[in-house]
């Protein structure tokens, strides 16, 4: 098991959800909305040594939907449909509807939806972007 | 000076109940080994004389919680209301035993067991003492 193993799992259940859309395992320096990228929380990003013989570590990373902020109302109304509980447009639905993501995991929850925000790259700071972002706490073998 | 993280590093501790190796679900263990503190203060003495009686050893594991075949609940279930109880094996170190890495090995029977002790959304957690069958203590071996 390895930290791209779970990026991989969880680009693959967000795949499997969501067709014909920018699905990026890792951060994209150019994000082409809508899309979604994966990356690890700032702070205590892997907690290492939950369990004996590496057999528990804990992986907190982050899945950040982006959409484009043209028009104010239909952006945020994308962004709300990706950020249902339950449903076919659901990202914690997508993430959650393979635990072992593949078997790089034992198992995993996605724990709370945050940051949701306008932004803009500063490559183009008149193009604002609409983005929120989903906390995973993925539990995994350290082997 | 060398000291001992517990659980740190590849050949981390070692903990086999039954038979079965739960070291990879095991958060914390505590191996305590003790007998009873017996006053045998007679009259005029200035202070307090004591004497070892008894043993009353116990082994405490702190286990993430398993469902799966021949994994935690299954082999501790097993054990409840079992007066010949089970063989719980220590080591600290998963190489093998010797006077730098000894083994403490316990016949114990286990009580009160709970399965399920958590919040939705927590992992699963649960706690299991093991004191010694009839007449038994912790036995240290180096070999």
């Amino acid at each position: 098991m390895s930290v791209a193993d779970i990026r991989e799992g969880l680009a693959a259940n967000l795949a499997a959800y969501f067709d014909g859309i920018q699905i990026s395992a890792y951060e994209l320096s150019n994000p082409t909305p809508p899309c979604f990228e994966i990356g690890f929380r700032l702070d205590n990003a892997i907690e290492f040594n939950e369990a004996g013989a590496r057999g528990i570590e804990i992986y907190h990373l982050i899945v950040r939907g982006i959409v484009s902020n043209v028009i104010d109302v239909a952006s945020q109304a994308k962004l709300d449909e990706w950020c249902a509980p339950t449903g076919a447009s659901s990202v914690r639905a997508a993430i959650e509807s393979d635990l072992t993501l593949g078997g790089a995991a034992r198992t995993l929850q996605v724990t709370d939806m945050s940051n949701y925000r306008a932004f803009a790259q500063p490559s183009a700071p008149n193009v604002t972007f609409l983005a929120a972002e989903w906390a995973v706490t993925v539990y995994a073998s350290g082997e | 000076m060398a000291i001992y993280l517990q659980g740190v590093g590849a050949s981390s501790f070692k903990v086999t109940v039954a038979g079965v190796d739960l070291t990879d679900h095991c958060k914390s263990v505590t191996v305590n080994m003790e007998a009873d503190d017996v006053d045998i203060t007679a009259m005029g003495a200035t202070a307090h004389a004591h004497a070892l009686g008894l043993r009353d050893d116990s082994i405490e594991l702190e286990l993430y919680q398993d469902f799966a075949s021949s994994s935690v609940d299954q082999t501790i279930y097993a054990l409840l209301g079992s007066n010949s109880g089970g063989t719980v094996i220590i080591q600290t170190s998963g190489s093998t035993v010797s006077t730098t890495n000894p083994k403490y090995t316990l016949v114990g029977i286990m009580n009160p067991y709970v399965p399920i002790d958590a919040s939705v959304g927590d992992a699963s957690m649960m706690k299991v003492k093991f004191v010694p069958a009839a007449g038994g203590s912790i036995a240290r071996a180096t070999a």
